[in-house]
């Protein structure tokens, strides 16, 4: 009943704006004032605002047209409006684009060809008449345009680069695509650095973006599709698949919970993540985001789905499991037994950031019977007047070490490895020499920390170190005890969790021997004949297998 | 909204819960290390006074032992202190060993235990039983019984070695890896199990003390002593205590060890000197390098024999004779003179054995293990059967090893 | 895939039953510490194999005959209605009972070597708790836990059993049969009536992918930990000698902690301890589940979820105040106790059901 009206009510107030209009014809320039429209006063709110704009259809005249261009946008300096008379007839028009986001050279090619070119065109009356379809014939063949009736769309035109002209006596507008605003070059991305992989990352253009990938997998099946999201910012974002492989419950699921998003702005792809993101409340990330070219076309080529967002230069990978957290891209690139080496070496570490501390602290307080002589009593000396306990201790020194981190990351490039240097060398070694701190602990932190350094994912490196101090606490208050109902639990989470209903500890658990070849370690790529099964199901082979090299002389 | 909060409300009650479960010491099983005293050499022995059972403990001294930070002794102080005090049981003494302890003594990490010579008399049982039912106490631990002062033992310093307990099992390694005069009993294990199984008796590694009158004994310098060069080790690791059940009944010394190690394919190394052929004033020796034993029971009724056949290979390590003859009757008997060292090194430990009427060598184990019909049927009679158990070695000895050169020196 | 569902995987469903198994098996190693069959623990074990196969695959043939109902549920639908239900409640008594004493003998062990004045409950509930959890998560995440805990699991297990081959002497397995047969019979009775933890196949296998190939998976997850029950008895006779194998509270633990193969490897017994954790985990889990489902289908209840709270605290009750110390535990254990008790709680009910579903099938039949 409500929605009727409320059409109803549009509808009307569209009808009387055009009587309104067609009312005054010959109105003199000067002293006209177009009546304040409902909605756009000084003292309407956004909303009203923004719903007073969203109908609001172009006028006849241009004079109309500009005035409600300028209620609409106001006095924003970097809107440009250029008035000119076009044509033999001499028909005042205006060109309207955005300083910043339109290519020079195509808005020259546009101004020349309304302006000079037209003159060139032979026109009978009807053309000469009617200059807005001549315009637009002539345009289409330099430059791609379209045409619009609205001021919304035209609006949203001009503020992602386009330019618009407008022509008195015409309801419509021209749309050209003079797009061309600077974008960050395309370069390796500095937190994924790798040493053999892919130098291109992503930028903040999701067109370039876009075209990275495509220019990667040339095959028609690679589909991307794109929708707008945030009511005011109206951001751009675009999903990539590969048609056929992907399935397809997951781009529905995707696809309804993208819809559902109701925000007045997305500013990167963080956003998104939280609003799509199955486990929002969980410590551990359940979408991969990345900068890498390479790794989001490996994860497409999986049955992967990409999500691009226009201004954020990380894509976000779904569904992600826990071991797409840990792989790096050297794994890939390195041969087979180097790039498992590391992988494994990987998950050693991240154990190792999770639960040493916690250990340390579990095994010194409560079962000081598991150290060998020499260790204990080497422990104990180095202990010896250290004034906390080991708790304490081990807090505090975990503490410093986690704010010189953050320290270190804040501040400038340039002044950044200072203040580690300062933080870890003169900080620990103070600390060691006044007594207030044991050797030991230094090790255990120093090393846990270097030991989460190795994770990849930022994310993840996060959520350990967070739950590192959970840890730390269940091991100084129940021992070995507590570590391992921390470990549980945790491991309880993480294998109810699901990333668009993919288990997120597959393939270990549930447990898929075939998969563990790219999960565990990775194997050469000839022996990787299967696509991860829960994944790629739709078209289980990869390659056909037997492509192992062989010696010449050595084929039978 | 709601949801919101409550989540945030459940994440700040973890977060305060937490830490305050973590912080206070000594709740329940928490100990500070720096509350604990490490004993890594626990004695045992009556009081000669009181006729009570004392305990006198090593405990390891934190302030003493050096760190990466002042290598060297820390401060000047002791490695260890020693303590003890009496008590009806074991664990009576132990908590009165407490009462006079700064720290809670840890008793995990004992390495060496030690009976002293009237507790093995008077039988290991209260000390054993509290061993193995008590939760810190490990069975990796090395028993030994020591004859002399233990409690001069414990207080004396080693050569190389900071701990006491450290440097007794680095002795004994060092002594079963290269000479071979030590039984085999290196763990509390093993000496629950000679106990527990039918037909062997126990047999210990025993420490004697040679300490010099005069000599500092490391109490009482502390670490001026390590100032001076070559301190003597203050106790020897030699010959063996046997005992009836867990009682203390009589000694090897080391050649009768030798007998007893060959007879149950333990040794490892075994030096013997000899004289140079042709030269009586010259020596030369012979290194047992390689070897093995086998026992196999033949009974008649009552008669039990005893089948041993053993197999030593050896090196000559020095010549000290002017010609070195490589012929076949040289190397023959050489051969024929070792084997009759070794027979006679057996003999001598049965000789002992008998007289003591000691079956340490496991002949009723080795019974009950391959002929357990006739083990059921002498089982009973068995101190008798074995006085008279004839044991015939038969040893094969061989020397395979000339060194790097073949003749001796030749100096103008 | 995509869907929430309460099924677990044929592997699933042997690792979750062979590390129960194997937990309880080793955690006291029945076969050695119940009677006098010493050296010859290892023959007993393989003969321990054999009669238990017989009680899965009684258990087993049963329930393949409605793969996809309960034995609450069949149970009434063989013997009628009330009949039928009160035969059910056997088996939800024997997984309380069954998983209360898994608990306290757990507790015993770290209270007595590890943690001696922690409080019992503190200990259990550690265990508890994350059963909890992960049942109320679903039977899904309690199977993906099993296929997680697995390898751990048996790595741990076989690392604390190979790491002692180094001292073992296996001179100490001889003689056999010093004291003939009996004693070896004797001491199979206990570990065979260890077996009801297979009736917990009559509450899973419905939730089982493939419900024809869950005999097969149960019996040779019985063949797998059976290997390693053999395997354990012959390492700690071999290592510990017999007679201190038999008199050890906990003679695998004693095992660990009894070897020194250098200065530097020794004292790992936290190894075998946190399998016998993650183990008992699984096996408090699977008997939660069960008793909760089984509790809940009696009582047509939609959501199992529900009871988890309440059982929990009853089996933890159980578990502290079922036994007084030790000794009590280690004495019901004894062939002449548990055997009898066991048998009747898990093989009457098994008759009268099979005998009921014969006399169904004849008069189908005629």
């Amino acid at each position: 009943m409500s929605i009727k009206s409320g059409l109803l009510q549009k509808l009307a107030r569209v009808l009387l704006r055009k009587i309104k209009n067609t009312r005054k014809p010959n109105a003199k320039k000067t002293d006209w004032k177009p009546k304040e429209l409902p909605g756009l006063g000084d003292f309407n709110d956004l909303s009203q605002r923004e719903k007073a704009f969203q109908d609001l259809p172009l006028s006849n005249r241009l004079e109309d047209n500009l005035q409600l261009f300028r209620q609409v946008t106001g006095e924003s300096y970097d809107v440009n409006i250029q008035e000119f008379q076009s044509g033999p007839e001499k028909v005042p028009a205006a060109l309207l684009y955005i300083d910043g986001l339109v290519d020079t050279n195509a808005l020259e090619i546009t101004l020349h060809s309304v302006k000079v070119d037209i003159f060139l065109t032979n026109m009978d009356e009807v053309h000469k008449k009617n200059i807005f379809e001549t315009t637009r014939r002539r345009l289409l063949s330099v430059i791609e345009s379209r045409t619009t009736g609205n001021m919304a769309e035209l609006y949203y035109g001009i503020s992602i680069g386009r330019t618009a002209l407008l022509f008195d006596g015409t309801a419509r507008a021209l749309i050209c695509e003079t797009q061309g605003w600077n974008v960050r070059e395309v370069s390796e991305p500095s937190a994924e650095a790798s040493i053999r992989g892919v130098r291109e990352g992503f930028v903040e253009s999701i067109r370039t973006n876009t075209s990275l990938v495509r220019r990667r997998i040339r095959s028609p099946n690679l589909w991307i599709e794109s929708m707008e999201i945030g009511s005011l910012s109206k951001t751009e974002l675009a999903f990539a698949y590969i048609k056929g492989l992907v399935g397809e419950e997951i781009l529905g699921e995707l696809r309804s919970r993208l819809k559902n998003i109701k925000v007045d702005g997305i500013l990167g792809s963080g956003y998104i993540e939280d609003y799509i993101s199955d486990n929002p409340c969980s410590l551990f990330p359940s979408l991969l985001s990345t900068e890498r070219v390479d790794r989001v076309v490996g994860n497409l080529l999986e049955g992967r789905v990409a999500i691009f967002v226009n201004g954020s230069s990380f894509a976000l990978i779904i569904p992600a499991g826990f071991d797409s957290f840990l792989q790096a891209p050297d794994d890939y690139f390195e041969p087979f037994p180097l790039g498992a080496f590391i992988r494994v070496l990987r998950y050693i570490s991240f154990f190792i950031a999770l639960f040493l501390p916690g250990i340390y602290v579990a095994v010194l307080t409560f079962h000081p019977e598991l150290l060998p002589v020499p260790l204990l009593l080497r422990i104990q000396a180095a202990r010896e007047g250290v004034p906390f306990p080991v708790v304490v201790e081990t807090l505090f020194m975990e503490i410093v070490f986690e704010v010189l981190r953050e320290a270190g990351v804040r501040l400038p490039m340039i002044v950044g490895p200072a203040i580690s240097i300062v933080g870890a060398l003169v900080l620990g070694d103070a600390a060691i020499r006044a007594g207030i701190v044991s050797p030991g602990v230094v090790i255990i932190v120093a090393f846990t920390a270097i030991a989460s350094f190795t994770i990849p994912s930022f994310t993840l490196g996060l959520a350990a170190r967070i739950l590192r101090f959970l840890m730390l606490f269940l091991g100084a208050a129940f021992g070995l005890l507590g570590v391992q109902f921390g470990l549980l639990v945790l491991l309880i989470h993480l294998v109810s969790m699901r990333s668009f209903g993919y288990p997120y500890m597959a393939p270990f658990a549930p447990f898929i021997w075939g998969d563990m070849k790219d999960s565990l370690v990775n194997l050469f790529w000839w022996k990787q004949v299967y696509r991860p099964k829960l994944l790629g199901y739709r078209e289980p082979r990869r390659q056909p297998p037997g492509q192992k090299p062989q010696q010449p002389g050595k084929k039978e | 909204m709601m949801q919101k909060n409550i989540f945030l409300l459940r994440l700040l009650l973890l977060g305060l819960f937490l830490p305050l479960l973590a912080f206070p010491t000594g709740c329940w099983d928490r100990r500070e290390p720096s509350l604990l005293g490490v004993v890594t050499v626990a004695a045992f022995d009556y009081n000669p006074q009181t006729g009570m059972l004392q305990v006198i403990a090593q405990v390891a001294n934190p302030l003493g032992i050096s760190t990466g930070e002042n290598s060297g002794p820390g401060g000047g102080e002791n490695p260890f202190w020693v303590v003890k005090a009496d008590g009806h049981t074991v664990y009576e003494a132990i908590k009165n060993i407490e009462k006079v302890s700064t720290r809670k003594l840890i008793w995990s990490h004992l390495e060496a235990v030690l009976f002293s010579e009237t507790m093995a008399t008077e039988g290991l049982r209260p000390v054993l039983d509290y061993i193995d039912r008590e939760r810190q106490a490990r069975l990796i631990a090395r028993p030994f019984v020591v004859r002399g002062d233990v409690r001069q033992l414990l207080e004396s310093k080693f050569p190389l070695e900071e701990l006491g307990g450290q440097a007794l099992i680095r002795q004994l390694l060092t002594i079963r890896m290269e000479d071979a005069f030590m039984p085999e009993i290196d763990s509390l294990l093993r000496l629950f199990h000679h106990l527990t199984v039918p037909g062997v008796e126990l047999i210990l590694p025993r420490i004697e003390m040679q300490v010099e009158e005069g000599e500092d004994n490391g109490a009482k310098n502390g670490g001026n002593s390590k100032m001076k060069t070559g301190r003597p080790n203050p106790v020897k690791i030699s010959g063996a205590a046997l005992f009836r059940g867990d009682r203390l009944s009589g000694y090897f010394d080391e050649k009768e060890i030798a007998g007893y190690l060959w007879i149950t394919e333990n040794i490892r190394r075994q030096t013997m000197v000899f004289t140079c052929p042709g030269e009586a004033d010259k020596y030369l020796t012979v290194e047992v390098y390689c070897s093995s034993s086998n026992l196999k029971a033949e009974v008649q009724g009552d008669n039990v024999r005893m089948h041993l056949f053993v197999r030593a290979e050896g090196k000559l390590q020095d010549f000290a004779g002017l010609k070195l003859p490589l012929d076949e009757d040289f190397r023959k008997s050489l051969n024929r003179r070792m084997a009759t060292v070794i027979h006679n090194q057996i003999d001598t430990a049965l000789l002992k054995a008998r007289e003591l009427n000691l079956d340490i060598f496991g002949f009723g184990y080795e019974l009950y293990k391959n002929r357990p019909q006739d083990w059921k049927r002498l089982e009973e009679k068995w101190p008798e059967i074995f006085s008279k158990v004839e044991v015939e070695p038969n040893v094969h000895a061989i020397v395979r090893c000339y060194g790097l050169v073949v003749d001796p020196i030749r100096i103008r | 895939m995509f869907l929430f569902t309460e099924k677990i995987g044929n592997s699933q469903l042997f690792n979750i039953l062979f590390i129960m198994r194997t937990t309880i098996v080793i955690s006291f190693l029945p076969v050695l510490t119940t009677t006098q069959a010493l050296q010859d623990a290892w023959l007993a074990s393989i003969i321990t194999f054999f009669l238990s196969a017989l009680c899965v695959y009684l258990i087993g043939r049963l329930a393949l005959i409605f793969p996809d109902k309960s034995i609450i549920q069949y149970s009434q639908e063989l013997l009628g209605s009330w009949p039928g239900r009160l035969f059910s409640l056997f088996y939800p008594g024997l997984f309380l009972f069954m998983g209360a004493t898994d608990l306290r003998i757990y507790g015993e062990l770290l209270r007595s070597v590890f943690l001696p004045e922690t409080p019992l409950i503190v200990i259990q509930s550690s265990i508890v708790i994350a059963a909890v959890m992960v049942v109320y998560a679903g039977l899904e995440p309690l199977g993906r836990m099993a296929d997680l805990i697995f390898p751990v699991f048996t790595l741990s297990i076989l690392f604390t059993l190979l790491f002692p081959v180094v001292e073992a002497d296996f001179g100490n397995l001889q003689p056999v049969l010093y004291n003939g047969w009996r004693p070896v019979l004797f001491a199979t009775l206990t570990p065979v009536a260890i077996i009801a933890q297979y009736a917990h196949l009559t509450m899973l296998i419905p939730s089982v992918v493939e419900p024809q190939k869950a005999l097969r998976s149960a019996l040779s997850s019985l063949l797998w930990a059976s290997l390693i029950l053999v395997f354990a008895a012959l390492i700690v006779v071999a290592v510990l000698g017999a007679d201190e194998g038999a008199r050890a509270a906990f003679p695998v633990f004693k095992l660990i902690r009894a070897i020194r193969i250098s200065e530097f490897l020794e004292r790992i017994e936290a190894f075998p301890t946190f399998a016998w954790g993650l183990g008992l985990f699984i096996t408090l889990s699977v008997n939660l589940y069960s008793l909760s489902k089984g509790l809940s289908q009696l009582c047509r209840l939609k959501n199992h979820r529900h009871l988890l709270l309440p059982l929990a605290v009853i089996l933890s009750t159980l578990a502290l105040q079922g036994y007084s110390d030790f000794l009590e535990i280690r004495s019901f254990f004894k062939p002449q106790v548990a055997a009898p008790f066991v048998f009747f709680l898990l093989l009457f009910p098994l008759a009268v059901l099979w005998t009921a579903y014969f006399f169904k099938k004849k008069d189908s039949v005629f």
